[in-house]
């Protein structure tokens, strides 16, 4: 109980500003906290810094939710009788019929349905019906509210975390309030708590926070209009024997590149995404692995729309994918770190990659090897993504291989 | 390790029908109950020997949904063999198969075998397709046809040999023309004239592996 109270307040002290929450944040403090969720509710706009407004801006929330639930949905039974018959039936195949909408809508949840099944099929905690279904109702909702995007895959693996860590916070503060004395926690902050962590309004925290976290990856989503076929992709075999020679193919990578900036059609956000990352970020940190990943003609796009579509939720395990994430969210408002994990993945298996060819490589990527010490890959992250700020007195190079 | 010819798969159809269990089955023989969505693709490769030959498959899983089909078609150009897989429990996914051909011969080159798979052939009691229904398809569109079980291997090895098999027939009948690249077929150091040495004299980078480019 004690330990609780310590918590509590050492977490309430770093709340006072953004710099301390973001130390706070960084240093992994969250990994053992049961007021990660909370943490991540103020880094993403959910809830303001002020903890006075905490309570308002919590209910504001619920309250939207609860409206857009109960009115988003078409329900045909119930439209008003005097609409015409001619559209207001199940038979109409007019585009203003409720009737098509509610159809419309089903085929909608019957995708998210097959999906939300196989939602983490390691972690226990999404078998339960019931948290399928609130996975399901969120991103139905999310769908509905942005029709652009819609639904597409991977985004329940996005909102997965978030629900799970809302409800572990809920759990443990649920534990240690039911054990608490008043005297050791002031009662203002217990009922704060208490409402912040209130389980009938979890599925309404959840769509909030994942909304806001969706702003970070939305732009990860945007695939459909994109002419995808890039001759590295189109063809994963190396173009030619003469691929093989590093220095001719840094030429033709040249000339893609300015032949790609000549084009008139936009790219999709996560194709630049991915060419900043790769052709320009990882090849000033660490020349020899760009050049040998392009000699071996393996383009970022085959491991990275997944690597940033799901924030990496594939390549760490769940509770160090929790801490990566504390880290991520840190870093508003362009949340450009990342950038620097993607790099900072690549230099990881470096030694790896380097002794791969093309099959062996890909398989590195797809199914990305166990990091042993994410605190230190971690902190390396960090120090890729401000050198000034973190000085570690490590060039690259050295710094993996004593990491390893 | 060497091998005489490289060959690229496709796997295409409908999301949940078993595309990345029939992979994994293939290349680290097990099974996985519930396979984590594909996001965009997935890549797997094994070697398989025909007619006393080493043959390298080189097989890309996409994802069945519809949002990443302007990502699937960029596979199409440059495979040698497709399984268009549907599954056996589900009419839906038979229903939209029709669909994924027509996608798959316009993106690809006509010579690319395909292979038609009915998955979950373990599932007999929940089937809703016949296996007839499969066949029928598959012989009015010129496919070849195979019922398959990830779960329990039935069929799976199959399945990807002998698409192998029909590649390496049409090669050997000249149908393919394996210098070119976008046929999805690569010649292998055990082929070239003189290559086994050449990545090693070539690549400072790659340890002068023979095989070192794919």
């Amino acid at each position: 109980m004690d330990q609780f109270l310590n918590q509590w307040q050492t977490f309430r002290q770093h709340c006072e500003s953004y710099e301390s929450l973001n130390k706070y944040c960084r240093s992994g403090a969250l990994r053992d906290s049961v007021f990660r969720s909370i943490a991540w509710r103020i880094l993403l706009g959910s809830l303001p810094f002020n903890k006075d407004l905490w309570m308002q801006k919590a209910k504001q929330n619920r309250d939207n939710y609860k409206t857009w639930k109960e009115k988003i949905p078409a329900n045909p039974r119930e439209e008003v009788f005097d609409m015409d018959l001619g559209l207001n039936n199940p038979l109409s195949l007019h585009s203003g019929s409720p009737w098509q909408k509610f159809f419309e809508e089903q085929e909608i949840k019957d995708i998210i349905g097959k999906d939300v099944n196989r939602t983490f099929p390691e972690v226990n905690f999404f078998a339960s019906d019931n948290v399928r279904q609130i996975l399901s109702d969120i991103l139905f909702i999310y769908a509905k509210r942005n029709p652009k995007i819609s639904y597409r895959q991977g985004m329940h693996e996005i909102l997965a975390p978030l629900l799970f860590v809302l409800h572990a916070d809920r759990q443990s503060i649920d534990h240690f309030t039911e054990l608490q004395i008043e005297t050791d926690i002031n009662n203002t902050d217990l009922q704060l708590l208490k409402t912040l962590n209130d389980p009938r309004y979890i599925e309404h925290d959840a769509y909030d926070l994942f909304s806001k976290a969706m702003n970070i990856v939305e732009g990860f989503y945007n695939v459909a209009d994109e002419n995808f076929a890039d001759e590295s992709v189109a063809s994963p075999l190396p173009a030619s024997p003469f691929s093989l020679f590093v220095s001719k193919k840094v030429e033709i990578v040249k000339r893609k590149l300015s032949f790609r900036n000549a084009t008139t059609k936009p790219k999709a956000p996560w194709i630049s995404k991915l060419e900043l990352i790769y052709d320009h970020k990882l090849r000033s940190i660490d020349f020899a692995l760009w050049s040998h990943l392009n000699a071996l003609d393996i383009s970022p796009r085959l491991f990275g729309l997944r690597w940033l579509r799901l924030l990496y939720g594939r390549e760490f395990p769940f509770p160090d994918l929790l801490f990566l994430w504390d880290v991520i969210f840190t870093d508003r408002p362009m949340f450009t770190i990342i950038e620097d994990i993607f790099v900072a993945m690549l230099i990881q298996i470096r030694s790896l990659l380097l002794n791969a060819d093309y099959s062996t490589a890909m398989q590195y990527l797809m199914r990305y090897p166990p990091i042993s010490d994410v605190q230190a890959f971690i902190q390396y992250c960090l120090h890729l993504h401000s050198p000034k700020v973190l000085l570690i007195s490590l060039c690259h190079s050295g710094h993996v291989n004593k990491k390893n | 390790m060497s091998y005489a010819y490289l060959f690229k798969y496709i796997i295409i159809g409908d999301t949940g029908v078993g595309k990345s269990c029939l992979l994994l089955q293939f290349t680290d023989k097990r099974f996985q109950p519930v396979h984590d969505l594909t996001i965009g693709v997935e890549f797997g490769a094994r070697m398989i020997t025909i007619d006393g030959k080493q043959i390298k498959l080189q097989i890309w899983d996409t994802a069945g949904q519809e949002s990443f089909r302007s990502i699937t078609r960029s596979y199409y150009r440059g495979a040698a063999g497709a399984l268009l897989v549907y599954d056996i429990t589900r009419r839906d996914t038979f229903n939209h198969l029709t669909s994924w051909l027509e996608d798959a011969r316009q993106h690809s080159n006509s010579n690319m075998v395909i292979m038609l798979i009915g998955n979950k052939s373990d599932l007999e009691a929940r089937r809703e397709v016949k296996k007839e229904e499969g066949e029928a398809f598959a012989r009015e569109h010129g496919l070849v046809f195979m019922e398959t079980s990830a779960k329990t291997a039935a069929n799976v090895e199959e399945a990807f040999i002998d698409t192998a098999k029909e590649i390496y027939r049409k090669i050997q009948e000249g149908v393919f023309d394996i210098n070119n690249e976008a046929n999805g077929i690569k010649l292998g150091p055990q082929h070239s004239p003189n290559s086994p040495t050449s990545p090693s004299s070539g690549n400072p980078l790659g340890g002068g592996r023979a095989g070192n480019c794919c």
